[in-house]
């Protein structure tokens, strides 16, 4: 579950048994096409498809460049065929370009046909240069954007260009599979000996790939004033590896799932070393060690915190009450940054460009990242063992286990050490627990950027979510009804949310909306919430309630109230790939309940047991009735939080019994005198 | 249909000036009791000042200090400017202070962020705004914020409604103009007690308006529109420039004029194109007929793009444009159908409009731009026909929710006038539903349902029609009932109606496994199975504003259900029939041999009743809430 490879190998054998179309991808040419290809047969364009491309064909290599260094150069070349105007999407193309201040990625060969075949023959429209737009996204990005001319539904339409860049980090993965199926996909990538690229494939989908070695030349000039320019010239050896795929059925997300990224095939690289001859290779990507090393002295990150910062020495003496115990100290730490402290987004680890926490403290808020290190270098400051903790959140993608790729991390916690015992803590929510860390936190593995750097692992399967509620009604004086009282203390992540609701709502809102939640006339009376500011525990609902329940002969009532579990959340028939839950669960409700004056039970629901998969989860239904009360006892336990997809029918069925024991009734009826 | 509103109203998010030496601090201690109950922000000052320098120029400043109270009211703690070509910033400044008035930060110019206005609907505008926030979440605290802009033509001015939503309480507003002596400002007031203040000064003269000390006030459901119920002032000048373009504003044909100017040799089509038009209508006798062809031609054979650039934020791209690429925004598809036409003989009319379903109506006798949309008005004889021409896939004709039952400005030169859209009658809207069912000793309940909707009951379905894939629809299904458990085994939908009136019939074959509940020898269930009303009113509430129905509709719904061999019924439901000012509800319950059967009709009145209903209209709610929920109990014979 926590890593792709794995699952692409069992893959690969599932899907050995579907027969491969071999398009032919070498007779592909910009600007050809033909009425035949029109035509489209494929299994994997059914009438769910709107849009199909019908060919994705890109290339990177490395040449030398005229400043003396080497730049990369990526050509993509894409056909897609729209059969319906729901796929006209498709026809708007934006291609978004990396900007440094000492350099830009350059787009050129900007080419755009759309092709129409009316009365059997192909015409063409072209895009025009002056219908392409530039626009700035933000400081590293901008974005080219056009659509299509007299684009129609069955229209072929087809691109290609040419990105020139300096950033040699930046060689451009491939995604063999999106939101549209493709008939044919391919990349090749041609990397000189002198540069080590690792590269990483994921996804389900069966790649083809070959692989050649050519003897080769590099000319690379270098002009610096008014010197003349040097040339040089290189030789050795360059991998030319392809991968190829065919008919790829297109990739929708389904609910459960943590990121779709998780899950598309694609491949994506990570330069690694260089390795010129006659010198010593020089590691770029490096391994734990060496990455803890530079992230520490990193400007932007660890320099940061590893300088003295004595400025803090007195601002954190001030938040800590004399004689603290270390744990004292880094809660009273904790609470105060939470507290004083905005985070303004929170996509990213590093600190922002010309910042320093000095800034942050002044401005009293800064990224998620900014936040997190400015509490690192207080506990510091006293002494507190604490590291930065590198995550990746859960719609970010999974993070590597096996490679200290840099990129796929996008978030920063702390981790402090505290008398032998590990504290990860995220001063950036309101809110948030001492110990506690938001819910998309846990996504597997977590980096420790330190001198001893190791992983942590944050997996779902180890939050569980406990929620225990108990209702407790008897009968009212006047004898028209039932009251009593209602107290439930939810697992974390609901507290968290209800103290999120209640931040910006009134109190008396809240109860009133629970109260109309009921599908039955209901009044609350003594509503409270308990531990509503102790951040650090869950909350507790409490509310006394009172109902009429009418002088009919039988009276039917579900004895679950408003805690039944009514629809199943797993609507969809069939999973493609693993259902990926929050958290595991715990939820225990209990009823105890005067029957009715003058009532007895007719019938009762059946005491129920279910398991699933033996013993991943758990289901009890407990009923009972004797000496003029009800008692019931409903748990549903689950253990896991990710399913495999060939356990989707197994927990789609599981959540089936729930809804439907839910919803039974009990009978009551009127004594005959 | 395609929310495709373009810019044409460019949002004035925020923005003002006051000498930096009149500052004051502004301590949460100073502001009334009365501006703190159910308030979460207090505008202590909010200052609008218009600078006019000529028809085509005006500096505009905005000086304002909030309070924010908690948390909820953090959203209007950030400083957000729109800007593109006209709309020039000049500068930016702001303080923050502490609950006890203390200066805390000011904004420093690298901390202000530069963004793309851009949005998903849109492939390129030149609209970009500034963005600052302070970030800060000690409740209560202040902010206060300068900005002044400069207007590089000027097409209108933006409104002043100091209580711009609920929750929010005013202590101080001001609007003020100055203007040339010679310039005519119109303005029209709404709530407003008296007169604007008028002052002659050397060169120019000033008029200006205040308010304060206002309660902040809840969102009530049913209300009318909010801008309806506040203080609000609308200011437009008569004569104008922007890009280049004079004009006026006093009356519609004066904007109209304007309009048809920008418009002006934009309609020309190509060769291959006229010949088009000419091919395809040839055959066709009636006027109506071309259009239909017409109109389905234009939805056929171009697409939505929305380009915002410059005056190409009022000016439509030109006919031959949109011939050619086969694409362009609401004004340019306008304006192309409008040219197409032409050539086949039938005057048309480019209509700007009001799109959406809130703040539809328009200040009908203040002639100013408060327009964001634009469609085709065709003249007829009796009725004109209406063409949306952003979507395709609408019938010729009709208007919907979208742009439907409010007044819109026909672009014809002198000619120019307000002519309103089709409203929807009850009977258009009407959602006709018949399930026949059978039932299992297990529980199971095998469906097939039938439902017709027309008119605006149709309009959700309709995007289900056309926006979505078929797995995409199943998907729809399979969450769109409140049923536990349940699989749809088939499911088709059908077009059919007038074009002024469209239908869609949907069928769906659904099981739903556990639709009865089962308790020992008995069966449970809700025999109105898929339409059960949601909402729920408390009826202690004390209302204050008019209750609002903008439109009427009809409800109908028969379930025949056959219930399992062996059982009979053992607890009926009550019939139920209510009818008021609101409308009629009725649901009735009877058991023929084996089958159930359920008949309900709910019908409600458009209108507008006073506050004083409302009891009336919760106690509405809550029955028709509870007899939808009605169960039925069924038990195994000779048990």
């Amino acid at each position: 579950m926590r890593t792709t490879l794995f699952s692409v190998l069992l893959f690969l054998t599932f899907f050995l048994f579907r027969t491969v179309h071999a398009q032919d991808g070498a007779n592909f040419k910009f600007g050809k096409v033909t009425a035949a290809d029109f035509t489209i047969k494929s299994p994997v364009v059914d009438s769910n498809t709107s849009a199909v491309v019908l060919a994705d064909i890109g290339s990177s290599r490395i040449e030398g460049n005229n400043k003396g260094w080497f730049s990369l150069i990526h050509k993509r070349t894409t056909r897609i065929k729209i059969l319906d105007e729901k796929g006209f999407d498709a026809g708007n193309v934006s291609i978004e370009l990396y900007v440094s201040p000492e350099s830009e990625e350059k787009l050129t060969d900007i080419k755009g046909i759309t092709y129409n075949l009316e009365n059997g023959t192909v015409q063409q429209t072209k895009l025009e240069a002056a219908n392409v737009f530039k626009e700035k996204l933000n400081r590293h990005w901008t974005a080219r954007k056009f659509t299509f001319p007299n684009l129609k539904e069955g229209s072929i339409l087809e691109y290609t260009y040419t990105i020139e860049s300096e950033f040699l980090f930046n060689l451009r993965p491939w995604e063999f599979q999106d939101s549209y199926p493709r008939l044919f996909t391919q990349y090749t990538v041609n990397i000189p000996e002198f540069f080590q690229y690792v590269f990483l494939s994921q996804g389900y989908v069966p790649l083809k790939s070959t692989k050649k070695d050519v003897f080769k030349n590099w000319s690379v000039s270098e002009s610096s004033g008014t010197q003349a320019t040097e040339h040089y010239s290189l030789s050795g050896y360059e991998t030319q590896t392809t991968w190829t795929a065919t008919d790829v059925p297109a990739l929708k997300e389904e609910p459960f799932t943590s990121s779709i990224h998780n899950h598309n095939s694609k491949i994506e690289f990570q330069l690694s070393q260089y390795r010129f001859p006659n010198s010593p290779a020089k590691d770029i990507m490096g391994n734990w060690t060496t990455a803890s090393e530079q992230l520490l002295k990193h400007e932007n990150f660890g320099a940061e915190i590893t300088r003295p910062n004595y400025w803090l020495g007195d601002v954190v003496k001030d938040m800590v009450p004399a004689g603290a115990s270390n744990l004292e100290t880094v809660k009273a730490v904790y609470t105060y940054v939470r507290d004083h402290f905005t985070a303004t987004q929170s996509n990213g680890f590093y600190i922002s460009d010309q910042t320093t926490l000095k800034d942050v403290y002044r401005k009293k808020s800064g990224t998620a990242a900014e936040i997190n290190m400015l509490l690192i270098a207080m506990l510091k400051q006293r002494g507190i063992t604490a590291d930065p903790v590198l995550l990746s959140t859960r719609n970010h993608g999974w993070a590597n286990p096996f490679y200290p790729l840099l990129e796929r991390y996008n978030y920063v916690i702390c981790g402090a050490r505290v008398d032998g015992r590990p504290y990860y803590l995220d001063a950036t929510r309101p809110r948030l627990g001492f110990g506690r860390l938001p819910v998309e936190c846990y996504n597997g593995p977590g980096f420790v950027v330190s001198t001893a750097p190791r992983n942590v692992n944050f997996d779902a399967d180890s939050l569980r979510e406990q929620k225990t509620t108990l209702l407790f009604l008897m009968n009212k004086e006047d004898g028209k009804g039932l009251e009593g009282s209602f107290s439930s203390t939810p697992g974390y992540v609901e507290s968290y949310q209800i103290r999120d609701q209640l931040a910006t709502k009134d109190m008396e809102d809240y109860f009133k909306e629970t109260e109309k939640g009921y599908s039955f006339p209901m009044k609350f009376f003594d509503t409270e919430i308990d531990s509503l500011k102790k951040f650090d525990f869950p909350v507790t609902v409490k509310y006394k309630m009172s109902f009429d329940t009418g002088g009919e002969d039988m009276i039917y009532l579900n004895p679950m109230f408003g805690e039944a579990i009514k629809t199943n959340p797993f609507t969809s028939a069939v999973r493609k790939y693993p259902v990926e839950m929050p958290f595991t669960m715990y939820q225990i409700f209990v009823l105890n309940m005067e029957l009715p004056k003058g009532y007895e039970v007719d019938e009762l629901p059946k005491s129920t047991r279910v398991l699933l998969n033996d013993h991943e989860g758990t289901f009890e239904y407990i009923i009972s009735s004797s000496g003029g009360r009800l008692m019931l006892q409903s748990k549903i336990d689950i253990k896991k939080a990710v399913f495999q997809a060939e356990d989707y029918q197994t927990l789609r069925d599981f959540f089936g019994h729930i809804a439907k024991k839910h919803g039974e009734q009990v009978v009551l009826k009127k004594i005959k005198q | 249909m395609k929310e495709a509103i373009c810019r044409s109203v460019f949002i004035f998010l925020i923005a003002a000036v006051w000498p930096v030496w009149a500052r004051a601090a502004y301590p949460v201690s100073a502001i009334p009791e009365a501006l703190l109950k159910k308030a979460d922000l207090v505008k202590r000052l909010d200052e609008m000042t218009i600078e006019v320098r000529g028809i085509g120029k005006a500096i505009y400043r905005r000086h304002y200090v909030y309070t924010v109270l908690n948390e909820a009211a953090d959203e209007y703690a950030a400083l957000v400017v729109g800007y593109d070509k006209f709309h020039l910033i000049n500068d930016i400044s702001g303080t923050l202070y502490n609950a006890a008035g203390k200066k805390l930060r000011s904004v420093k110019k690298k901390d202000i962020q530069d963004g793309s206005g851009t949005d998903g609907s849109s492939l390129i505008t030149d609209g970009r705004y500034k963005y600052h926030n302070f970030y800060y979440k000690e409740y209560p605290y202040t902010i206060e914020y300068d900005m002044e802009m400069e207007l590089n033509g000027v097409f209108y001015f933006p409104e002043w409604m100091p209580q711009s939503g609920p929750k929010i309480s005013v202590e101080s507003s001001r609007l003020s103009f100055e203007t040339p002596k010679d310039y005519n400002l119109r303005y029209k007031m709404f709530h407003y007690a008296g007169m604007p203040q008028a002052k002659e000064l050397k060169n120019t003269k000033i008029c200006s308006w205040e308010l304060g000390l206002v309660p902040a006030r809840e969102e009530e459901a049913f209300a009318p529109e909010w801008n309806q119920l506040v203080t609000r002032v609308l200011t437009a000048p008569s004569d104008f420039e922007i890009g280049g373009y004079k004009g006026n504003m006093d009356s519609w044909q004066q904007f109209g004029k304007f309009m048809t100017a920008l418009y002006a040799g934009r309609d020309v089509l190509p060769a291959g194109m006229k010949a088009k038009v000419r091919e395809l209508t040839s055959g066709l006798k009636t006027q109506q007929e071309k259009i239909d062809t017409l109109y389905r031609y234009l939805q056929q054979n171009s697409r939505y793009i929305s380009i915002q650039l410059g005056i190409g934020g009022w000016q439509p791209l030109d006919a031959t444009y949109v011939a050619e690429k086969k694409y362009g925004d609401c004004k340019a598809l306008s304006n192309y159908m409008v040219a197409l036409l032409k050539e086949a003989g039938i005057k048309a009319y480019s209509a700007l409009i009001t799109a959406g379903t809130e703040d539809k109506d328009i200040v009908s006798d203040f002639p100013s731009n408060q327009f964001n949309h634009v469609i085709v008005c065709v003249p007829g004889a009796r009725d004109s026909t209406w063409l949306e021409c952003t979507s395709q896939t609408v019938s010729p004709g009709y208007m919907g929710s979208f742009t439907g039952d409010r007044e819109a400005l026909l672009i014809d030169d002198a000619g120019s006038r307000l002519v309103r859209t089709p409203a929807y009658r009850q009977e258009e809207n009407t959602q006709y539903r018949v399930i026949n069912a059978q039932l299992d000793a297990a529980g199971t309940l095998d469906a097939a349902v039938v439902t017709r909707c027309t008119g605006l009951l149709q309009d959700d379905l309709h995007g289900v029609v056309h926006g979505l894939s078929d797995e995409e629809q199943q998907k729809r299904l399979r969450n769109h009932f409140s049923l536990p458990n349940y699989e749809i085994n088939a499911f088709a939908y059908r077009e059919a109606g007038s074009n002024t009136v469209p239908v869609i019939t949907e069928k769906v074959q659904l099981v739903s496994k556990n639709y009865a509940t089962i308790t020992g020898k008995r069966l449970f269930i809700a025999p109105n199975v898929l339409t059960g009303s949601t909402r729920k009113l408390s009826d202690d509430e004390q209302r204050k504003e008019a209750i609002i129905y903008p439109y009427g509709f009809k409800i109908t719904d028969s379930v025949s259900i056959r219930i399992p061999q062996g059982y009979t019924v053992e607890s009926m439901p009550k019939s139920v029939k209510t009818e008021n000012v609101f409308g009629v509800y009725e649901i009735r319950f009877e058991l023929n041999g084996d089958t159930i059967r359920m008949t309900r009709r709910y019908e409600r009145n458009s209108g507008r009743f006073p506050a004083s209903d409302y009891k009336k209209m919760a106690a509405f709610y809550n029955t028709i809430y509870a007899a939808d929920r009605s169960r039925m109990v069924l038990v195994k014979k000779g048990e």
